[in-house]
């Protein structure tokens, strides 16, 4: 490649090859010194082959910054074709490029953004949950394989991962149960610790939170996409309500996606918890269980499974919330899929604390 | 003019972006079965009026009205119905990915009808041929080329026959040939269908095929509308420059660098 060179010549500069975007650094660097002295300074452009917008770009910018400092930056000899170079670049009144948002001026419009989101989530949830009974009772038309499309994604195809990680969880839970009361030759208890863990708590949370990840996650992506590329504009525009259309069969899906998941959530982490007591602790089998289905209520797996229905809901309203408020393009599409797995799992942390205090208040 | 010879239109309506006003007190007429042409440059806010006479975007002043209702402020219910006998063609076409291009046209025949299956097969067929996508309908949008997309959601636009059809810029970015089709396409529908038509274009060879009226934007303001011949013939510079094809003089911000980087001596 040909090279730039630069001659000093007293205050003049003479400048050989190709002056673009590969070599104006050179030619910029040397302008710089110069001009904050306050001196005049030619450069001379005969040798010069090639002149491109950055070069262009460093004779402007020394020459806005000599004549701030009181001195001027000339040019020497350009050929005609330099000439039109020059002629096409103006030089704008000043004004600065803008930076990016300061961190408390992206902190103040995050926080922002998410009460937005909030009160959006609950008009939807306002909307869709009239809706949903609505077209419950004049039947979703032609939404119905729509609805068990959903379901399969929502519920089938997340069944083996919410399984694995509940056998594995009632594992660990017993483990660590069975470590303690060991100690204390009351190891039979582990079935309670565990059934009472699992059915109230770890089963419809951790089943929850991996729904989060997998679906409430794809239906903000899905949908920012869908809002992005118009989709959603063009089904307003059809005469098609877009809650109607897109809400309320994920809705429906989710309603019975998340309880049905919890359930066999329930079943693995028992069954975790089961085979500690067998190979660990040494306790028969029909021991285990009968001490289980003994000290086990259908209320213990009732409350679950309310829990499981509020969280439904809670994934599918705070998800399309995400997912449907207005777009700019595809990092805003990102962005509100990160917002909406992390309001999910906040809300549903709250909703369980909630509903947990106030069960036992209304037990005691 | 009386409201019933128009299926829409604008009386003072200003929006704003934030600071930048994209439309400034648009009046507009858009008669019954006439296929008015919305001219203009890009950012001339044609795409932003489209919008805010479908009830999309919500003006910040003035009102408008589509097939007689004020689409912003009626109930849901109300917007519905008129919606629906209403076809929208968007810039990039909007068809749902998530579905095949049968499907996307089907889409408004199973939401708004209750033809048999059958007969909505066949309209989908129908429509497709005229399009010239026969062989396309199973296909998703993503395997298709852009001008294919736009004629996709052109036969979904426009499958229920819609007594108004919006579309924005139906033949940019197609070939010749291509564009020349749509035109004739959106000719039958004005002529034989009795669709009225509002489009946005920027190409002059597609307004004088098909342009009964035509409406001219620039920065966001009318400046013209009328009859395309009357509107051809009108001495306004800015209308001249987009007839005849000429560029406007380029605006200077500022004074060009070679007058900076010229020697005092060589000035004079």
């Amino acid at each position: 490649m040909e090279q730039l060179r630069i001659e000093t010549d007293g205050d003049t500069l003479r400048v050989r090859g190709p002056l673009t975007a590969e070599t104006a650094a050179a030619l910029w660097r040397a302008l710089e010194a110069r001009v904050a002295e306050g001196g005049d300074v030619t450069v001379d452009l005969s040798g010069v082959s090639r002149l491109g917008t950055a070069g262009a770009a460093a004779l402007a910018e020394g020459s806005a910054r000599a004549r701030a400092a009181g001195g001027r930056v000339v040019v020497a000899g350009p050929r005609p074709e330099h000439e039109e170079v020059l002629e096409q670049v103006v030089l704008p009144p000043v004004r600065p490029h803008r930076r990016r948002a300061p961190f408390l001026e992206h902190l103040g419009a995050g926080a922002h953004g998410a009460g937005a989101a909030l009160a959006r989530s609950l008009r939807l949830a306002g909307g869709a949950a009239w809706l949903a009974i609505a077209s419950a009772w004049r039947g979703p038309r032609g939404r119905f394989a729509e609805t068990v499309r959903h379901l399969v994604r929502f519920g089938s195809d997340g069944a083996p991962v919410v399984v694995t990680i509940a056998l594995l969880l009632g594992l660990a839970l017993a483990f660590q149960a069975a470590y303690q009361l060991r100690q204390f030759g009351a190891s039979i208890f582990v079935a309670n610790l565990v059934a009472l863990s699992v059915l109230r708590e770890l089963g419809p949370v951790m089943t929850a939170v991996v729904v989060i990840g997998r679906s409430g996650s794809s239906i903000a992506a899905e949908l920012g996409t869908m809002v992005v590329r118009e989709e959603v504009d063009a089904l307003e525009v059809m005469g098609i309500d877009p809650v109607q259309y897109l809400v309320v069969p994920r809705l429906y899906a989710m309603t019975i996606a998340v309880p049905a998941l919890t359930v066999f959530a329930d079943a693995a982490g028992l069954l975790g918890g089961l085979l500690i007591g067998v190979t660990y602790l040494d306790i028969a089998p029909q021991a285990y269980l009968q001490q289980t289905l003994r000290f086990v209520v259908p209320g213990d797996l009732l409350i679950g499974l309310f829990k499981s229905v509020l969280f439904a809901w809670v994934i599918v309203f705070v998800a399309v919330a995400y997912g449907l408020a207005p777009k700019s393009g595809p990092d805003t599409v990102g962005r509100a899929t990160t917002a909406s797995v992390v309001t999910s799992i906040f809300l549903l942390v709250l909703v369980d604390t909630t509903v947990t205090t106030l069960h036992t208040i209304w037990l005691t | 003019m009386a409201d019933v010879d128009l299926v829409a239109w604008a009386r003072g309506l200003d929006l704003a972006f934030g600071e930048r006003r994209v439309l400034r007190g648009v009046d507009a007429d858009f008669p019954r079965g006439a296929i008015t042409c919305v001219l203009g440059g890009s950012g001339s806010g044609k795409t932003t009026l489209l919008k805010c006479l479908v009830g999309l975007l919500a003006p910040s002043a003035g009102s408008t009205a589509l097939l007689g209702l004020d689409i912003v402020r009626a109930p849901a219910a109300e917007r519905e119905a008129v919606l629906r006998r209403v076809g929208m063609l968007f810039q990039q076409g909007a068809l749902f990915g998530s579905m095949t291009v049968g499907e996307n046209v089907r889409l408004p025949l199973e939401q708004h009808t209750r033809l048999p299956p059958a007969l909505m097969d066949r309209m989908v067929d129908l429509r497709l041929a005229q399009v010239g996508l026969a062989d396309a309908r199973d296909r998703r949008p993503s395997e298709l080329s852009g001008g294919m997309q736009k004629r996709a959601a052109l036969a979904r636009a426009s499958i229920l026959d819609p007594e108004v059809l919006f579309c924005d810029e139906p033949s940019a970015g197609l070939d010749p040939v291509v564009s020349a089709g749509i035109d004739e396409l959106l000719v039958f529908f004005a002529r034989r269908l009795h669709v009225s038509v509002v489009a946005i274009t920027h190409e002059l060879s597609s307004v004088e095929r098909i342009a009964d009226r035509v409406v001219m934007l620039v920065g966001g303001e009318v400046i013209a509308q009328g009859a395309l011949d009357e509107v051809r013939a009108s001495p306004d510079p800015r209308l001249r420059e987009f007839f005849e094809r000429r560029p406007p003089p380029t605006e200077r911000l500022g004074r060009p660098l070679l007058d900076e980087l010229r020697p005092r001596d060589a000035r004079r």
